[in-house]
């Protein structure tokens, strides 16, 4: 006899309904451990007291809360667009600047332009400058099966050293100085109005987010592309058997995936309290933005949802600096241990417990066993 | 002995390629066995807190060497259990690790960002080989560590490619259904194998503030993790050639101070961004000479893939 | 081709002997109370055809299920095989259809690969070294440092062989080892195979379904049909027609359909269409097809020897390496998947849930899985909520499904009932051609049923049917005309109420019949 086999067995299995479930589940358990964390970890004081004051507590901290969940919700659409099919855009980030740099070269060249027509060239220069950062690893990844992760990802890079040329060469500003590198301030009229609804003040930049989530979550479930995205996405096989062209598909949502990015972009530079083309301008948004999309399952209206929900943990985590709880950890250990449990929650979503003696699979046929490739992300 | 601009810029390639090289090193270890660490800036950042951390309050530079190493395995095992045992995504994991990172490592390092190594890392002069003419004092005249980040290579590839286990670890990464049946324990492995990427990645963090920088401060890595992992494409996932693409990547850096100094007109901006240029183009080039295999590449060919036993 | 002639001494102890095994899944008893003897130095074929028990014989006795009752001894001594690395430890070895080896490294990592007796420290120098000693002491021609995947099928079947007997297999076991081979590789298959006999003393067992080889490769045959063996033989005191007649038995259920009311001329003409399947073997050769309207054409054969291919080459999804397809006059060689669909060809595919279903999405998704880019349902850039709704419920009514919701998700329809909704919907699409494979494959008497008349009805609706089926009961009794397809060319062919059983086994063994 073998070894003494336990009752129990864990299984894997094709798909939780409930995966959602297990995620906001893992979401708030995170929460709630950093929350007593911190309230152990500081000598006086009352956490709780303070993180609400600054997000949901007080007009400041909503405010706060929204103009850093304003980029954080137009990247993490443009990550949950390429998760759709299931391909991963790690270059956010890149294109989110190379859209600014469009939008700023268009602003500075055209200055003597009214606001809306200038605005409106701005835009459309950005959405394509992302558009086109997303080319080359879109065509790679189609057609040579080349993982979009390391292209975009090089491309990131890439994309920040050319804003360092710009900013300190061409468009210098003679007044900048220290680590942050920026241009000088764009023309007055490429400043987006601020709305105020019941005293809050709300930048266009979350409208913009709503909105364009809106758009997606309505092109995806009602538009003939929207239903070839899902069939592929679902099952590559089975889009082929439908007579869809799927890498002509995968090229088009990634492209508008980069698209999206560049949108955050001048977004974030004409509607924020940052009017330059500057490194400042992005705090690893794009990154945070993919993590925004993850925790939101891919779903667009989650993705807006989640941003809020990080924004605020992000302001938590500045609340909490005066309290000896360096703002760092708030903004990036917080949010990063919130990620790492919900994909532990994810993860775990994949098994379940099963009572051995079941009666074993039929396998009479000679079809060879399917490769369970089971998560995303697949580089190479 | 004053060098010549040339010689100083070969020199400094070498110092600015090391951190590079333990980095690159430590993902690579990871990536043979197929799990892709994208957050290892998080692990060097919090190797280099911990090994500066460990040397102060021990005064003792071997102590913050082992706590940088510690630190950067037990950081990294907290992926792997993620990634490897809980089957995680291992792109998601990846962000949250270097946020941790981040974050962590700010917070731990605060109280000593503004002290001096008392017990830094010690220049070695190795005998009799620095005087060598023109090249003695830019190879022979580095901090230990720089030789130990060389040899690093050279035992990867030793074990990797002349051992069993080797054989078997290398296995894990390409096919490890394959590797299971016959007998390779592949989560195991699996799970050690990226905790021990992890030392050498937080060794990487530790030759900087211990080594170039001798202190600490936050953020201190400034994207070489993110060059690491660029390291690994370029090479083509050999250990020898990490040698390469570490020394050339740091070389860039180099070049690019010593074009600053000659008052050269190239703008460094450029040379930032031909380590990832290149980097792009070695990964397209690759997949073009494995079109006629699809989905063949250069990398183990199980790369992210979580392991399901009987799938 | 080489004949078997040695006859192992019927005096010696068998090397391996399974004693009254029988393993039940649920309902299904795939093996019934079997006996089987092996001795050393004897190839022992097992004959059977789909579904006769072979594989989980063999899975038993590799330790990959356990036996719900019998026993099991080797050299004498009752053994109990717990798992697959105890039968390795025992000597049982097992060389599968699909080799587990790893593509990116040479023969030699790959025979080395998780072995006890690699050395400690080995480059590829002395792994080569090692791999060609062995290689020599088994009499196998592998190259050391090549990599599998330039390898030929051939090749890597010969490093799997290699890396199974090197590891101390005194019992190897191929299954179904030719499926994959070209007639040449085949041979030279068999003929080590009898080296290693005749030299090493193996015991060596091939599964096949393929008459020919088992008459020229082996001393013994066993013939399992249903579960159950039919009998044991000396290969030399047997012929392709007993072994046929073993292997598919006496009686055939069929109760013939009545014949097609809506006959016609030439809807779907394939000539000399050759094909190679995804290693690159060739799958189909020089293959001849014609089907009418108003009729269903039954392709039966053992499953591996071009089926899939054909459908998939028939409804775009393979593109075809020689020869034209034609539908109602029109070219459609090479033609992508939304060409056929419009040329009114629909498919009910293998894998119902991973191409033919999107079993994630909802009953309406995969309803219109066929027809949202045309009018009704699209408009424009758009779907139209209402066409949708329509056009599901119509084929949810249409095939008698009860659902709860056209929101509900596939996943949540039993097996039979998603089947329905797929073989309704395609039947909808295809107003031309339908290429049906397994259709009833996994469903219940009432599931199957159903299917069957649908596909009848469908055929008096004037659509031409090409039904691939393992069921031969099923293929006799719904096609008009059937075909056997063996080794990628149509074997034979006759009309409903033409058939032989004993024709048939042989055409579907390999035996290539002249029938009028």
């Amino acid at each position: 006899m073998g070894r003494k086999s336990r009752s129990w067995k864990i299984e894997l299995r094709a798909d939780n309904p409930k995966r959602t479930l297990y995620r906001i589940s893992a979401i708030l358990l995170g929460l709630g451990i950093a929350l007593i964390a911190v309230q152990l970890g500081i000598s006086e004081g009352n956490a709780f007291e303070r993180i609400l004051k600054a997000t949901i507590g007080s007009r400041k901290g909503i405010e706060n809360v929204l103009e850093l969940a304003a980029p954080l919700m137009t990247t993490g659409l443009a990550a949950a667009i390429a998760i759709k099919l299931g391909a991963w855009n790690v270059g956010v980030e890149g294109q989110f600047f190379m859209g600014a740099w469009a939008a700023a070269g268009i602003a500075f060249a055209l200055d003597g332009l009214a606001g809306p027509p200038l605005l409106i060239l701005m835009f459309m220069g950005a959405i394509g400058a992302g558009a086109i950062w997303m080319l080359i690893p879109a065509l790679a990844r189609a057609y040579l099966n080349v993982s979009e992760i390391l292209t975009t990802l090089m491309l990131n890079f890439v994309a920040m050293a050319f804003l360092a040329y710009w900013a300190t060469g061409p468009w210098r500003d003679p007044r900048s100085q220290g680590a942050v590198l920026a241009t000088p301030k764009l023309p007055e009229q490429t400043r987006l109005p601020k709305l105020t609804i019941a005293g809050v003040e709300i930048g266009l930049g979350i409208v913009i987010g709503l909105v364009l989530a809106l758009l997606l979550t309505a092109i995806f479930r009602k538009s003939v592309l929207g239903y070839m995205v899902t069939t592929v996405g679902a099952s590559e096989r089975a889009g082929a058997y439908a007579g869809i062209k799927v890498r002509r598909l995968l090229v088009t949502v990634l492209l508008a995936s980069g698209a999206a990015g560049g949108l955050a972009g001048v977004t974030h530079m004409t509607g924020g309290s940052i009017n330059r083309y500057s490194t400042s301008l992005s705090s690893n948004t794009g990154y945070t933005g993919i993590a925004v999309a993850v925790l939101a399952g891919g779903s667009f209206i989650g993705t807006t949802a989640m941003a809020l929900i990080v924004g605020a943990i992000i302001a938590a985590g500045n609340s909490l600096r005066i309290l000896d709880v360096g703002s760092e950890l708030g903004r990036f250990g917080l949010t990063g241990f919130i990620l790492l449990v919900a994909a532990v929650g994810e993860g775990l979503s994949h098994y379940r417990l099963v009572r051995r003696g079941r009666k074993e699979e039929a396998k009479i046929t000679d079809s060879p066993p399917s490769a369970i490739t089971s998560t995303e992300g697949t580089p190479t | 002995m004053e060098l010549e601009l040339w010689q100083e810029t070969l020199l400094q390639a070498i110092v600015l390629g090391t951190p590079l090289l333990f980095v690159a090193s430590g993902e690579l270890l990871g990536q043979k066995v197929g799990v892709f660490n994208i957050g290892i800036e998080g692990v060097m950042l919090m190797g280099a807190a911990a090994g500066f951390i460990g040397m102060h309050e021990s005064s003792n530079i071997v102590i913050g060497i082992l706590s940088a190493a510690v630190c950067g395995a037990l950081f990294s095992s907290l992926f792997a259990l993620a990634t490897v045992i809980f089957r995680t995504n291992q792109v998601v994991s990846g962000f949250a690790l270097w946020l941790l990172g981040l974050g962590l490592s700010s917070q731990i390092g605060r109280g000593y960002t503004a002290i001096r190594a008392s017990s830094p890392i010690e220049r070695w002069e190795v005998p009799v080989l620095r005087d060598i003419p023109i090249f003695g004092p830019i190879l022979f005249e580095h901090l230990w560590a720089v030789y130990l980040a060389f040899l690093t290579p050279f035992i990867l590839w030793f074990i990797l490619q002349r051992t069993r286990h080797g054989l078997d670890i290398r296995a894990i990464g390409e096919d490890p259904v394959a590797a299971d049946t016959t007998g390779v324990a592949v989560v195991t492995w699996r799970f050690l194998y990226v905790s021990l990427g992890g030392a050498l990645v937080g060794l990487g963090g530790a030759f900087l503030s211990l080594g170039t920088s001798q202190t600490f401060t936050q953020f201190m890595t400034s994207g070489l993790g993110w060059i690491g992992l660029a390291i690994v494409m370029f090479a083509g996932w050999q250990p020898l050639r990490l040698i390469l693409g570490a020394y050339l990547f740091g070389g860039l850096r180099a070049l690019d101070f010593a074009a600053q100094s000659a008052n050269w007109n190239i703008p460094s901006e450029f040379l930032a961004m031909l380590p990832f240029l290149g980097t792009l183009l070695v990964l397209l080039v690759g997949a073009w000479r494995f079109r006629n295999r699809p989905g063949a590449s250069a990398a183990p060919a199980a790369l992210g893939i979580a392991f399901f036993r009987g799938g | 081709m080489i004949v078997g002639d040695k006859t192992p001494p019927s005096a010696a102890a068998p090397l391996v002997s399974m004693r009254q095994i029988t393993k039940q899944f649920g309902n299904l008893t795939a093996v019934d109370h079997v006996d089987l003897d092996v001795h050393a130095g004897e190839i022992h074929a097992i004959l059977g055809e789909n579904g006769a028990g072979k594989t989980t014989l063999m899975n038993v006795l590799t330790g990959l299920l356990r036996p719900d009752s019998g026993q099991i001894s080797l050299d004498g001594s009752d053994v109990s095989i717990s798992s697959p690395r105890k039968a390795l430890e025992l000597g049982i070895g097992i060389v599968h259809q699909h080799f587990r080896l790893v593509e990116n490294f040479t023969t030699a990592e790959n025979l080395h690969l998780g072995w006890k007796e690699t050395p400690l420290l080995a480059g590829s120098k002395d792994l080569d070294d090692r791999t060609r000693t062995l290689a020599k002491q088994f009499d196998l021609d592998v190259e050391a440092n090549a990599r599998i995947w330039q390898l030929s099928v051939g090749e890597q079947q010969r490093v799997a062989i290699l890396r199974t007997l090197s590891r101390g297999a005194r019992i190897l076991i191929l299954d179904e080892p030719t499926a994959v081979l070209t007639p040449t590789e085949a041979e030279r298959l068999f003929e080590m195979l009898r080296g290693l006999a005749d030299s090493s003393k193996q015991a060596v067992i091939f599964i096949s379904h393929k008459l020919d080889e088992v008459i020229a490769a082996s001393d013994r045959v066993t013939v399992l049909r249903a579960g159950s063996r039919v009998n044991t033989l000396r290969t030399v005191d047997c012929n392709q027609e007993l072994l046929a007649e073993m292997m598919i038995g006496r009686h055939l259920d069929t109760q013939p359909a009545p014949p097609s009311t809506a006959l016609g001329p030439a809807i779907l003409v394939g000539k000399g269409i050759a094909v190679r399947n995804d290693r690159g073997v060739p799958a189909l050769e020089d293959l001849d097809l014609e089907l009418r309207k108003g009729e269903i054409v039954g392709v039966a054969g053992v499953a591996g020897n071009g089926q899939r291919e054909l459908s998939e080459v028939l409804t775009g999804l393979r593109s075809i390496d020689a020869g034209q397809i034609f539908v109602s006059g029109q070219e459609l060689t090479n033609a992508d998947p939304a060409d056929f669909l419009r040329a009114g060809i629909g498919h009910i595919p293998e894998d119902r849930y991973s191409s033919g279903l999107v079993s994630s999405e909802s009953i309406e998704h995969n309803a219109i899985l066929r027809a949202f880019r045309d009018p009704p349902i699209r408009r424009g850039l758009f779907l139209s909520p209402a066409a949708i709704k329509d056009h599901a419920g119509r084929l949810v009514d249409a095939v008698k499904v009860s659902i709860r919701s056209l929101r509900s998700s596939v996943r949540s329809l039993s097996g039979g009932n998603a089947q329905r909704l797929l073989t309704g919907r395609e039947i909808a699409a295809a107003s031309k051609v339908l290429v049906a494979v397994h259709p009833t494959r996994g469903l219940d008497v009432g599931a199957a049923e159903a299917v069957r008349q649908a596909l009848l009805e469908a055929r008096d609706s004037g659509v031409g049917i090409l039904l691939i089926s393992e069921d031969l009961s099923e293929l006799l009794s719904l096609a008009d005309r059937t075909v056997v397809i063996f080794r990628g060319r149509l074997n034979g062919e006759f009309n409903r109420d033409e058939y032989d059983v004993n024709t048939l086994g042989l055409l579907m063994g390999g035996s290539p019949v002249e029938v009028s």
